[in-house]
């Protein structure tokens, strides 16, 4: 029985997370038996020094216990525990796979949560969009035709923007959400509100902000409020000039290399090029029609190309990096109506963007810049023709 | 002064390209030069917070393409800044040159900048300097610049450079703000138009302290 003890005792002082002074090579049973001992001791000793008064007394306690063993006797009782491990090993491996197994499925599980939870948002989301269209188609056009006649008054960009937040935040106040059979988290399914409030991602936390935010792209989305908005109400000669803004920057990007004179972008970028993704982003532009849109639409063109160009360098890009592959993209995609867009937002929201300034100001000043060195390269090429 | 006072600055990195503008923000923000951690793709706008006299001071920090052919657009980021960087690389005469034609520019067309620094980049290769350092000191104090020598790649007075920004922006802040003697303080370089860039910065919410 004093055998079992001691082969029980050792094996979970040699088990112990703590146990860490193994000698290099290990020990084998044969030259090492007075070893366990040492070793015992030298763990007794950084026990003590470490303060781990618990471990120190069980592993005083075990030398104790092994003392009445002769050299003889410990051999035996690392053989035998060598012969418990080789039984053993089986055993281990199978648990260490089942670990594995389980790690994989709950990996695989919690993705799947990840999955779900996204497309309960969307789904979310597209309930708030019926919704509020019900509510829109309700509400009756006649607020939108009244708005459009206060923008025909304005003069100002600001006045514009002012009379259109006004009527959002008067649309919105209507928006009676207690009554809203559809979403029916209120009164009817309070707990599902509860619960999905009680959720980080909730989906119903910024409902006000999304509705908002849908009611002002409503209402821009109208063709005549955003003319208005965009300012110039000679809509022709605006569509004229971004034509020919458009056609001839079609020329410039027709054969625009990356080593064009005025863009010259390392060779190092060039493995990337011409950024599709950034480029395509980019075209999506005119599809935004609310202005703070129109930015994170940039925005989001510029992360992609900086991604892209990171991917080709793989250290952290400045704007000497940045901005001439900027341009490079910016003439491929040649989305239409820049210039018109480009001043549409700098009137209904360049005071507010330079106001929060932040990385959304930095990004578009970058977008705004980089068009204006295209209008500057176009003045160049023109000039190189008429004086061969 | 009030303690716990927070200022918000727009600052602008000026200079010709490979002179390191992004590196010296990069270890002002992340602490990094060759070292970069994956999180850093995008270094040409960078925020950083530095406290100065109980004032937290947050800098935002844009960054500019230094090649020739952009300088035309430079108006279009320092446009509401009240702070600028510009830098030079010690081992380039041509860079000083530049660094000095920014430093006029600024002073002629940028009326939000308050304070503007020179700094001179890459004084860990000490061998092939090609700027004298009296040079560049002896202009920086004409013109009223804060100035400093430093280096990215050892961290070298890198902290140093934007602190002192930091505390003279602080130290105009409070000139302006008591009886509108703004040319008093020693930070001023621009003769009387403090108390105008002060309006405008103030106008534009960026650089007031709330």
């Amino acid at each position: 029985p004093a055998f079992a003890e001691a082969k029980r005792r050792l094996r979970s002082a040699l088990t112990s997370s703590e146990f860490r002074l193994l000698p290099p090579g290990g020990f084998d049973s044969g030259a090492a038996s007075g070893g366990v001992a040492d070793l015992l001791r030298r763990q007794l000793a950084e026990a003590a020094e470490l303060g781990l008064d618990q471990l120190a007394a069980a592993l005083a306690d075990l030398l104790a216990l092994l003392a009445p063993f002769d050299a003889h006797a410990l051999k035996r009782l690392l053989l035998s525990m060598r012969r418990d491990l080789k039984q053993r090993a089986v055993y281990a491996a199978y648990l260490v796979n089942t670990r594995h197994a389980l790690a994989a499925r709950r990996d695989r599980a919690e993705h799947a949560l990840r999955r779900l939870r996204h497309s309960r948002r969307l789904a979310f989301q597209q309930l708030l969009l019926c919704e509020l269209r019900a509510f829109l188609k309700r509400s009756d056009e006649h607020e939108v035709r009244s708005l459009q006649a206060t923008l025909r008054q304005c003069n100002s960009a600001d006045e514009k923007c002012e009379e259109t937040q006004k009527l959002v935040a008067h649309l919105c106040a209507r928006l009676n959400w207690s009554r809203s059979v559809g979403l029916g988290f209120d009164q009817q399914d309070s707990s599902v509100a509860a619960a999905a409030n009680s959720e980080e991602d909730s989906p119903a936390g910024d409902l006000l902000q999304q509705s908002y935010d849908y009611i002002e792209r409503w209402l821009v989305s109208y063709p005549e409020v955003y003319a208005y908005l965009s300012g110039s109400n000679d809509m022709r000669v605006m569509q004229e000039r971004d034509e020919v803004f458009r056609r001839a920057m079609d020329e410039l990007g027709r054969d625009l290399s990356p080593n064009h004179r005025l863009l010259r972008i390392p060779r190092a970028f060039h493995s990337g090029c011409p950024w599709l993704p950034a480029q395509e982003q980019l075209r999506l532009l005119p599809v935004f029609k609310l202005a703070r849109d129109k930015v994170a639409c940039v925005r989001r063109a510029y992360d992609l190309l900086s991604r892209l160009l990171y991917l080709s360098c793989e250290r952290p890009l400045s704007a000497d990096d940045l901005l001439p592959a900027f341009v490079f993209v910016i003439i491929k995609a040649n989305p239409p109506a820049l210039l018109s867009q480009l001043e549409y937002v700098r009137d209904v929201y360049g005071e507010r963007l330079a106001l929060r300034m932040g990385a959304e100001c930095y990004f578009w000043t970058q977008f705004d810049s980089a068009i204006q060195f295209v209008k500057n390269m176009l003045a160049a090429c023109d000039q190189g023709r008429s004086t061969p | 002064m009030q303690t716990g006072r927070q200022c918000q600055f727009k600052l602008v990195l000026l200079g010709e390209s490979a002179v390191g503008k992004s590196s010296l923000v990069l270890r002002f923000v992340k602490g990094q030069f060759h070292e970069y951690q994956e999180s850093t793709i995008g270094a040409a706008f960078l925020t950083q917070t530095v406290v100065v006299d109980d004032v937290t001071v947050k800098f935002e920090i844009w960054d500019t393409a230094g090649q020739e052919r952009y300088n035309s657009l430079a108006p279009m980021y320092y446009r509401g800044a009240q702070a600028a960087i510009v830098v030079y690389d010690i081992t380039s005469a041509d860079s000083f040159q530049r660094a000095k034609s920014w430093i006029r520019e600024l002073n002629e067309k940028a009326t939000a900048v308050k304070v503007v620094a020179l700094a001179g980049n890459k004084v860990d290769l000490q061998q092939q300097r090609l700027v004298d350092l009296n040079e560049a000191q002896q202009f920086a104090d004409d013109k009223g610049l804060v100035f400093m020598e430093a280096s990215a790649k050892t961290a070298m007075n890198v902290n140093d450079l934007f602190l002192s920004v930091a505390k003279r922006l602080t130290q105009l802040g409070d000139v302006g703000m008591g009886a509108g003697g703004a040319g008093g303080g020693g930070g001023q370089r621009l003769q009387g138009g403090g108390a105008a860039a002060g309006g405008e910065a103030g106008s534009r919410g960026g650089g007031c302290c709330k």
